[in-house]
């Protein structure tokens, strides 16, 4: 059966040495908890690492970007449901930001 | 009709209403022909505005609301009301000074952050050696006075009040001279003065105590007394310090009725660690302080290069100079902290002031523990190249320290402070004694004593050389040794009969010229030979030789070493005649950099070229002084390094990490380089490459029962270990960079845990720190969440994508796991911590 819910996501912090890492790790494992499927791409010190595909970008029903630094090719995203996040929101609060997803996805 | 009005007032003034504002008032009021009285609204204190001194007890400080009534009659009223206004919300703001401490901005390097948030009453001045001491302040060159009220003549009390009276009249009349003959701060501070002394409640106080039977010393003394207790209780520091304006009165009432004689400055002995603040200070008076317990000397006036600074430098005691004022504004007694890498003199510290001290001392503790050896280790690179490591010293007494410190040898003995300060020279028995101290005190190690260098900026009654308008390319060192022969031949005469007692090394100052040289070696030859002929114990066989600090001698090497032993490169000297940049200067002072590459190839063309000829370099200044200059001065092969003593352990440290080879090629690049800019930054990427071998995570970056009480304590102390570790390339850089994250957005991530973070060049090994604290602080201001672990990375800059980041990136992921930070948080030992983790990360 496929997942209910099929997340992308950037996350990319200030230094890129510690909470690019933090939320992406947090953002995965609240999502699964609740039985979406999610792929986060990392954009951080050590350049992007797991980057989404052209294929990940057509199964995604929404993506989450983090606004705390300039996320490097947004326009890959253009008429796809974003939802913008900062990393403090996703640290402090994972779980309420993958409820509102359910609400904004159409 | 009388009638009185009443209007509020807020005080304006910075420093308070103290005796010159309050003078100001008084004088303003006295035509209006009205009475004025000021109450304090903050703590109902009133005062007559034609007394100052009843002004000064009111305790006014900035903003304080103030009601003002002025009373008088009723014609006339509205109309001084009037003018009293219009000079309160007008002239009266510009007849005090702005605080009189230097706005934090003025500064190009900013203060610790610590003591950023710390509220202090402090003061800037100039840093002229480095350090922290802390102590009760003591005032030097002080007059004390030597009369006693028991002591002096004592007439009836008509005959001591006339006295007084023509004594006050005398002084008001002296006094009022000077204010006319002065100007701008003078006058004012004269002002403030003499309404202190027509001051109707000090003259009555005075009278009192006349009429109470008192001599006119008695009463000056009682009336003293009892206003510096008055004005000691007020709550306004400033105020507090406006004791000294009252005293300065009485001194003066009591000169004028007995003389001169009645104050002498007297040499105090210090009991207690102590901070020395002097006008100015000769240096025989620094040496006859005891060292044990001076912890720090504040100069008002006094450049960085007098004789007494030099010496305090090479004790290790922190020295600050220009504190204007300093004793007007931090009273004997007074417990300070002499911040002089801050360039800070702190009055009264705060506890958490002090914390920050005592967190700073317990680094220095942890970094002089761990260069320990050096002080009996012989300077060496990890490759086994030696250079030796030598001190610089100015007085015979020093030579034990340096050598304690872990000197092989003294590079610089200069003697000119041998010469200063006195009516004559000092005769050869005298400057032997001196000289076979220091050699006796060396043993086998080398003592290379330099030969006066007296001239235009050393100024010496006894040689006529008077000023000249460019001094340093004027008429000193070797170069008036023709006209001051016998003095230059009485001063080699004592080295050569001193030199039986050890080790010694002769060394002369400015040498230019192949003339010079030469005639250097023909004096030499015949003092040595008259010595032989008077049948006076010598030594005939000291190596003479010369400092290279004019540049004209980079290239005629090859035949100063037909008359020169030698070579000691004076680094400073030669900076600024090369590149032609007086370093006191600040408009040019850009230009004065050692690091230039054109100087570096001068160096090593001068080193190249002493060794080609067989001849031996070493160098003395402050650029052999600076740890970070090591791969350069090990690069460039010199023999000797000869700097200030306390930095020597450090030096030796900074060689033993070195490979020589690395090195050479090292200073090659550099002269390759096009800015002094461009070898600071090659010496950085020099630091970190020998930094990558650290492991990101060991037990020493990680610490348990921290006792930390709030966040900045926990991020100095973590990055204070950073430096003790050797991780760091700069704590200020570092620590900024972590405060400038934590300003986008606090690092509190819930659980009780913290994850300070920075990516910077101050950096030198990339470091994962761990600290547990023994109580939790609070993170961020504003909410309420505490913190007992904190995780804190510090990256370089200059790396990406190696394998390091994956660890942190790992950590940061791990830190989010519940179970992670549930195991983490029953790891109590240091050891249990680094084991986890290493497992956890795969380290």
């Amino acid at each position: 059966m496929a997942p209910a819910l099929n997340i992308v996501a950037v996350t990319s912090c200030t230094t890129g040495i510690a909470q690019t890492y933090m939320a992406a790790d947090v953002l995965e494992r609240c999502a699964r908890t609740k039985g979406y499927a999610i792929k986060v791409e990392t954009q951080g010190a050590l350049g992007i690492i797991n980057p989404i595909t052209p294929i990940d970008l057509r199964c995604a029903d929404v993506v989450i970007l983090t606004d705390d630094m300039a996320i490097d090719d947004v326009a890959r995203f253009a008429g796809m449901t974003v939802v913008t996040v900062t990393i403090d929101d996703i640290l402090s609060a994972p779980h309420e930001i993958i409820d509102r997803l359910t609400g904004s996805q159409k | 009709m009388k009638n009185k009005h009443t209007f509020e007032y807020r005080f304006p003034l910075p420093n308070g209403l103290h005796a010159r504002p309050a003078s100001a008032i008084m004088e303003r009021v006295k035509p209006l022909g009205c009475k004025v009285q000021i109450t304090n609204l903050s703590n109902q204190k009133t005062a007559s505005a034609s007394s100052v001194l009843s002004m000064i007890s009111c305790d006014i400080a900035m903003g304080d609301q103030c009601l003002i009534a002025i009373e008088g009659e009723s014609e006339n009223l509205a109309i001084a009301e009037q003018q009293l206004l219009q000079f309160l919300n007008g002239d009266f703001h510009n007849c005090d000074d702005a605080v009189v401490e230097l706005p934090a901005s003025d500064d190009k390097k900013p203060l610790p952050y610590m003591l950023q948030c710390e509220p202090m009453h402090s003061f800037r001045g100039v840093s002229v050696s480095p350090g922290v001491g802390a102590g009760k302040v003591m005032h030097l060159g002080e007059p004390v006075l030597m009369l006693s009220v028991e002591s002096v003549e004592h007439g009836s009390i008509e005959a001591e009040s006339q006295c007084f009276a023509q004594v006050r009249e005398q002084l008001l009349a002296a006094m009022k001279l000077e204010a006319q003959q002065s100007s701008g701060e003078q006058q004012a501070i004269v002002r403030a003065h003499l309404a202190l002394l027509e001051d109707p409640e000090l003259v009555s106080h005075l009278k009192q105590g006349l009429l109470a039977g008192l001599s006119v010393l008695g009463a000056v003394l009682a009336t003293q007394h009892h206003y510096e207790q008055l004005i000691a209780g007020a709550s306004n520091h400033y105020l507090r310090e406006r004791v000294l304006d009252i005293r300065d009165i009485c001194s003066r009432l009591i000169v004028t009725a007995y003389g001169p004689q009645s104050f002498q400055t007297v040499e105090q002995n210090l009991s207690e660690d102590t901070v020395c603040i002097a006008n100015h200070l000769a240096p025989s008076q620094f040496l006859a302080l005891d060292r044990a317990c001076l912890k720090g000397l504040v100069l008002e006036s006094g450049g960085s290069t007098s004789h007494t600074v030099i010496l305090a430098r090479s004790f290790g005691i922190p020295v600050l100079v220009g504190v204007d004022q300093a004793r007007q504004h931090i009273p004997a007694g007074e417990r300070c902290i002499l911040d002089a890498d801050n360039r800070l003199l702190i009055a009264d510290p705060s506890s958490a002031v002090c914390r920050y001290y005592q967190l700073e001392q317990d680094k220095l503790a942890r970094l002089s523990k761990r260069r320990q050896r050096y002080l009996n280790d012989k300077a060496q690179t990890a490759d086994g190249l030696n250079i030796e490591v030598a001190a610089n010293i100015a007085s015979a007494e020093e030579a034990l320290s340096a050598f304690a410190n872990g000197a092989e040898g003294i590079g610089l003995f200069r003697t000119e402070m041998l010469y200063m300060d006195r009516a004559e020279a000092p005769d050869e028995e005298e400057q032997l004694a001196i000289y076979r101290q220091a050699l006796e005190c060396g043993g086998d190690r080398p003592v290379i004593i330099r030969t006066m260098d007296i001239g235009g900026d050393k100024p010496v009654d006894y040689f006529r050389i008077g000023a000249e308008e460019n001094p340093f390319l004027g008429y000193r060192a070797v170069r008036i040794y023709p006209e001051y022969l016998d003095h230059f031949k009485t001063q080699l005469r004592a080295i050569f009969r001193a030199a039986v007692h050890g080790q010694c090394k002769i060394m002369v100052p400015m040498v230019a010229t192949v003339a010079e040289a030469r005639w250097l070696r023909e004096i030499s030859n015949q003092v040595i030979a008259e010595l032989a002929e008077q049948q006076i114990d010598h030594n005939p066989k000291v190596p003479l030789g010369m400092m290279l600090e004019v540049p004209s001698c980079a290239f005629i090497i090859d035949q100063l070493v037909r008359y020169v032993d030698f070579f000691s490169i004076g680094s400073n000297d030669l900076t600024q005649y090369f590149l032609a940049a007086d370093r006191g200067n600040d408009r040019v002072d850009y230009l004065y950099d050692s690091l230039n590459p054109s100087f570096l190839r001068l160096l090593k063309h001068i080193v190249d070229e002493v060794h080609k000829a067989g001849s031996w370099v070493g160098m003395c200044g402050e650029f052999a002084g600076d740890p970070d200059h090591m791969p350069l001065l090990v690069g460039l092969q010199l023999d000797e390094i000869s700097l200030g003593a306390p930095r020597i352990p450090e030096v030796k440290e900074a060689i033993s990490t070195l490979n020589a080879d690395a090195c050479k090629a090292l200073l090659v690049e550099a002269i390759s380089q096009e800015t002094a800019d461009d070898v600071r930054a090659l010496l950085a990427r020099h630091r970190q490459a020998s930094a990558n071998d650290l492991a990101i995570l060991t037990p020493e970056t990680i610490l348990v029962d921290a006792d930390c009480r709030n966040k900045a304590e926990v991020i100095k102390t973590l990055i204070d270990n950073l430096l003790v570790n050797d991780r760091l390339i700069d704590v200020q850089g570092a620590e900024t960079a972590i405060w400038e994250r934590e300003g986008i957005s606090p690092t509190m991530l819930g659980f009780g845990i913290a994850i300070p973070h920075c990516k910077s060049d101050s950096i030198a090994a990339n470091t994962i720190s761990i600290m547990k604290l023994k109580e939790p602080v609070l993170w961020n201001e504003g909410d309420e969440m505490l913190t007992d672990t904190v995780f804190m990375l510090t990256v370089r800059a200059s790396d990406a994508g190696n394998t390091h980041m994956k660890i942190f990136a790992q950590l940061a992921r791990r830190i989010m796991r519940d179970e992670f930070r549930t195991t983490l948080a029953t790891c109590r030992g240091q050891q249990e911590l680094m084991a986890y983790i290493s497992q956890e990360l795969e380290l």
